[in-house]
């Protein structure tokens, strides 16, 4: 009856629109003949008054073609009238209707191409109102539709709740015995909620600290550029990722363990019948509440840390700077952070938790994890493939490569480690003589593949990534040999005269040297991640004759250096930095890499044509200063004829390179004397805020110390938290594993096995999980050491340096993380030994 | 004819095992479509080799797993038609089990783990009081309540384990080899106990077993077989005259 209805309304509303669509059609004077205005009627009226359309338009044309169509709009008129007779009954035809618009639409569009009148409004006004009808009797007929089934639908579910609601009716309050006996059940268990606290007092403590470290020193460097990839924040900012990173795999590690260890109880709770929501409100409170005071205790804990710090900082580096003190917006944002890794860490675990609430999946829990059985081999080389490219690829402290290798590393690890055991479980011999130290990877397959590779990777960042970022630090030439003048200043023509003034009025010492600023496309100084977000300003160097580079040498006082030998399109590089920082090609386009660079003589503002250059040869050495930790105002060295020819022909921009040494006494005069300079070369500095017209040394001494010293501490901070990180996630594994581990060896006890075997086992057992990470961590950190060695150009007495200073470092690692695991061992055996049973002489 | 309590429908269960280096994946059919009832009042033992689905088909009697196929109807209901707290509320209230490995909480004292069926149900603390004390009472295990689980022997934990059971005074109970564990012993305490369960309490017991004296015990038996139900069996004479029978139909086993 309804749907009879909203029929007949679709049919009348299609009604009123089609008498309007004809109303507008043929009672609206649209046609423009001439001067004269017809309606359609009109126009065959005057037709016919005429005696037809060969004597209305002699001349033919467009008219005739007008006229042709107009029948079609006759057609249109007489289907509209069958329409409304049809409609009049209640029937409606959709090909009438299709062809009724079709044939009027044709005659407008005719009329518009041939004819001499304007039908434009007729036609968009038909248009729209046939569009119109078309839509209402659409919605009409099928929202309506469509609306009744979604409330035919919200009706029954609401019945269906209702329903749900009464059968599942449960009155009551639980009794003060049901608190006592999930109070009894948790005391039970306090070790393992221990445990699980202090994964997250580990995770809050690590992020306050790393976000504490970025706030607090965000006003110290004079020179911050995060988004380039270069200064303190950006260290940090790094730190934070790795710590977020790291924090993640550990909670989710550590939740893991502990959800299986409450799986027991929650599935008896649920084997005698528990209300699902009473079950995940007990699950919530444990889990919040845990969490909670994890955040609270990690919270108090890194505040602590971050007081030490922020006064070791403050003590080292003086009032000169600004340390920043501990506000509220770190705790806002170590909260955010650690919402994120619970949240995370959760997802990953997210299975499991559903399956606790799952009475049905009890054999999915005691079931033995899957050990893949297909694409073993080349999933194996992929992952070789990932770690051998990370390694041939790996640019000096660099996250990403670590990330790159861990990758590798996981499934050279999961997928190699299966099939290594699917050949050797070949042999019946071998597989039962290597069962019980295998039993781990037969039942838990990719629990302790994941182990394995997190904790590799742990180790491979702490010596593989941050202990060459301390070590280079630790080795670096004292920041004030790096500065060797007061001020470098790059000048203009006409410039001679302020700093000939400042010479006499301070007794200042100014070297004057010709040069040439040397421009690449692109800067060296950002990384990967900057150039997905922002433009990368070009790279501006202080371009030389080899006569300039010898006289600054002798300045120096270094041995005079060998003749460079330089063709017309060779250039010599000098990067300017200390070893803890990579030689980078002075131009990071495409193709240019560091022998062949995209130069520009001039300053980018200038014109002229960049042009590729072969690079003869470079060094690392201070000559004028280390301006730009390396990365840009390196010395640019062209043979003298090349650099003549080139300077002569240089009338703009800057000429001379100033080296000036000033009085103590005198250096802020001096300073304030050269603003003048500054302001007249502002542009100079326009096209990147790094790029100064002079460099004073107070300030750019006092910036490295302040990054080395912030370095040192955020890096020793960072290698101990991954040591404590190692050893927390060892201990985790073995501790929720030693209750099936006795277990097993009980059961091997029974079996009349001996003790001294079952200790070998157990050590067979326990010892690869440290052994191995270990082992392909230090030898791949030392291949990164040694490319780090090739891109640094270290000397060799550098590289005695590192050796000795880097080396005792992991040596200690490793030697911490080794004992350790001995500990660990030696726990679990005297637990073995515990549980066994207590009968015979007792050995002594 | 009597209430069926329990009744399976063409009751089907898989599952999936893998080999030793998991590259295939086998089905294993642990039950072929079985048709079963339990009427009111009665013991029902269940028997058959060991792999022949015994446990499989308790646990799904006592709705622990989702079948495969088919559909257990618990009084009448169908309970794929169940919402899971609906489920929940039969186990707690109608339903009680006796596991062979009794599954009882070390963490909590003997008097609560028999109470925690109550305690779940939200009783009264009185009234569980009051049940505890006469079914400890009547299995003789007063003197264990305020003992932790691991303190008892193996027949005090089984009977433990059926004071639990019967807390909420259930309709069925369930039991897995509830002698699996015990010495003879013991084994006859608990078995006496779930004759006691079903003569005296008039509750249905539905037991799985593969000692046939235990099962001499029962009014009924199926014999499992592959999956199948192969013979069912009931007591007409004398306890040892059943016994014979049913050690004879195992033989054929």
């Amino acid at each position: 009856m309804k749907k009879q209805r909203e029929k007949i309304e679709g049919k009348h509303i299609s009604a009123i629109a089609c008498v309007l669509a004809v109303a507008v059609t043929f009672l609206l004077p649209w046609a423009y003949l001439g001067p004269e205005k017809y309606t359609l009627y009109g126009f065959f009226r005057a037709i016919y008054a005429a005696g037809g359309i060969a004597a209305y338009a002699p001349d033919g044309g467009n008219i005739y073609a007008s006229y042709v169509v107009t029948y079609l709009a006759l057609a249109g008129v007489l289907l509209v009238a069958v329409h409304e007779v049809l409609l009049f009954f209640n029937i409606r035809s959709r090909i009438l209707n299709t062809a009724m618009y079709g044939c009027t639409f044709i005659y407008f569009t005719g009329y518009t191409i041939f004819g001499g009148y304007d039908a434009g409004p007729a036609l968009f006004a038909f248009v729209a109102i046939m569009g119109l009808e078309f839509l209402v009797v659409l919605y009409l007929e099928q929202s309506k539709e469509i609306n009744e089934n979604y409330r035919l639908m919200k009706k029954r579910e609401r019945e269906e709740k209702a329903e749900r609601r009464r059968r599942l009716h449960f009155p009551g309050r639980y009794p003060r015995e049901f608190y006592s006996v999930i109070w009894d059940n948790f005391k039970y268990k306090w070790k393992n909620y221990i445990l699980f606290i202090l994964s997250g007092v580990f995770s809050a403590t690590f992020l306050t600290v790393a976000i504490g470290m970025n706030y607090i020193l965000r006003k110290v460097h004079s020179i911050e550029d995060i988004v380039l990839g270069t200064g303190m924040q950006q260290i940090l900012i790094r730190a934070v990722g790795l710590i977020m990173f790291l924090t993640i795999f550990l909670t989710a590690f550590v939740f893991s363990y502990y959800i299986k260890s409450r799986m027991s109880d929650y599935r008896m709770f649920t084997v005698l019948g528990i209300r699902s929501r009473t079950l995940s409100v007990i699950m919530m409170v444990e889990y919040a509440g845990s969490l909670l005071i994890s955040f609270i205790a990690g919270i108090a804990a890194g505040t602590g840390i971050l007081l030490y710090m922020r006064h070791l900082l403050v003590n080292k580096l003086g009032t000169g700077v600004i340390v920043s003190s501990i506000g509220p917006a770190i705790y806002l944002f170590a909260l955010i952070g650690y919402v994120i890794v619970l949240m995370i860490a959760t997802a990953i675990n997210y299975e499991s938790y559903l399956r606790v609430r799952d009475s049905f999946a009890s054999v999915k829990d005691v079931a033995r994890e899957k050990i893949p059985g297909r694409f073993l081999i080349p999933a194996s080389l992929l992952g070789l493939e990932f770690i051998r490219s990370s390694i041939s690829s790996y640019a000096d402290t660099s996250i990403w490569t670590v990330f790159y290798f861990a990758f590798g590393l996981y499934l050279a690890i999961t997928y190699g480690k299966a099939l290594l055991m699917k050949w050797t479980d070949k042999s019946d011999r071998y597989f039962y003589r290597h069962l019980l130290e295998k039993i781990p990877f037969y039942y838990r397959f990719k629990k302790n593949c994941r182990y394995l590779v997190m904790l590799t990777t742990i180790h491979l960042l702490a010596l593989g990534l941050f202990l060459i970022q301390f070590c280079g630090n630790l080795i670096a030439k004292p920041a004030e040999e790096l500065i060797p003048y007061d001020f470098v200043l790059t000048m203009h023509e006409g410039d001679e005269d302020t700093v000939a003034g400042i010479e006499q009025k301070y007794d200042a010492r100014a070297d004057l040297y010709p040069m040439i600023r040397v421009t690449t496309p692109t800067g060296n100084s950002f990384d990967f991640m900057a150039t997905l977000i922002m433009f990368a300003p070009p790279g501006q160097n202080i371009g030389i004759s080899e006569a300039t580079y010898r006289k600054l040498y002798e300045a120096r006082g270094l041995p005079e250096p060998s003749p460079l030998g330089l063709e017309e399109d060779e250039i010599h590089i000098v990067f300017q930095q200390d070893s803890s920082y990579k030689v980078r090609p002075i131009d990071a386009s495409a193709g240019a890499g560091i022998e062949n660079p995209y130069l520009k003589l001039g300053q980018p503002q200038g014109g002229g044509e960049y042009a590729q250059w072969r690079v003869k040869d470079y060094e690392c050495k201070i000559l004028t200063g280390m301006l730009q930790r390396g990365s840009q105002e390196n010395l640019v060295v062209f043979s003298d004829d090349y650099f003549n020819s080139a300077y002569a022909k240089t009338e703009e921009g800057i000429r001379n390179l100033c080296l000036l040494n000033v009085p103590e006494e005198h250096y802020a005069d001096v300073d304030r004397e050269l603003q003048t300079l500054r302001e007249k070369h502002i542009v100079d500095e326009s096209y990147d805020y790094d790029i100064r017209v002079y460099y004073g040394s107070r300030q750019t001494v006092r910036d490295i110390v302040s990054e080395r010293y912030t370095n040192e501490v955020v890096y020793a901070f960072v290698i101990l938290m991954l040591a404590a990180c190692a050893c927390f996630l060892t201990y985790i594994k073995f501790s929720f594993e030693a209750g099936d581990i006795c277990r097993r060896y009980g059961f091997y006890d029974c079996m009349g096995m001996h003790e001294r075997e079952q200790m070998k086992t157990i050590r067979k057992e326990m010892w690869p999980f440290a052994v191995a990470p270990v082992l392909i961590s230090t030898v791949t950190a030392a291949i990164y050491t040694a490319l780090v060695f090739r891109l640094r150009t270290y000397e060799s007495s550098q590289i005695m340096n590192y050796i000795k200073t880097g080396g005792t470092m992991a040596a200690v690692y490793l030697i911490i993380q080794a004992a350790w695991m001995a500990w660990l061992v030696y726990q679990m055996e005297r637990k073995i030994k515990k549980s066994r049973i207590n009968v015979g002489r007792q050995e002594v | 004819m009597k209430e069926k309590i329990i009744e399976t429908k063409g009751l089907v269960h898989n599952y999936k095992v893998e080999t030793r280096q998991s590259v295939e994946v086998h089905e294993i059919h642990v039950l072929k479509g079985i048709d079963f009832a339990v009427e009111k009042g009665e013991f029902v033992g269940i028997m058959g080799k060991s792999g022949c689905g015994k446990t499989t088909f308790l646990k799904l009697l006592g709705m622990l797993e989702r079948p495969t196929g088919g559909t257990v109807i618990f009084k009448g209901m169908d309970t794929e038609e169940l919402w899971k707290d609906e489920l929940a509320d039969i186990r707690r209230r109608q339903i009680g089990f006796v596991f062979q490995d009794f599954y009882l909480m070390d963490s909590l004292s003997v008097m609560d783990n028999i109470k925690l069926p109550m305690i779940l149900d939200k009783a009264e603390p009185e009234a569980m009081k009051k049940k505890v004390e006469e079914l400890t009472e009547q299995f003789g295990i007063t003197g264990l309540l305020y003992k932790a689980p691991y303190e008892l022997s193996g027949g005090e934990k089984q009977r433990v384990a059926i004071c639990r059971a019967l807390i909420n005074n259930p309709e069925v109970v369930l039991a897995d080899e509830p002698t699996g564990n015990l010495d003879s012993k013991s084994g006859q305490v608990v078995i006496d106990a779930l004759c006691k369960i079903n003569d005296e309490l008039g509750k249905t017991v539905v037991m799985v077993t593969h000692d046939s004296r235990l099962a001499s015990f029962c009014k009924k038996i199926i014999m499992l077989k592959d999956g199948e139900i192969i013979d069912t069996i009931e007591r007409r004479d004398s306890r040892e005259g059943f016994y014979h029978q049913i050690l004879d139909k195992t033989t054929e086993l």
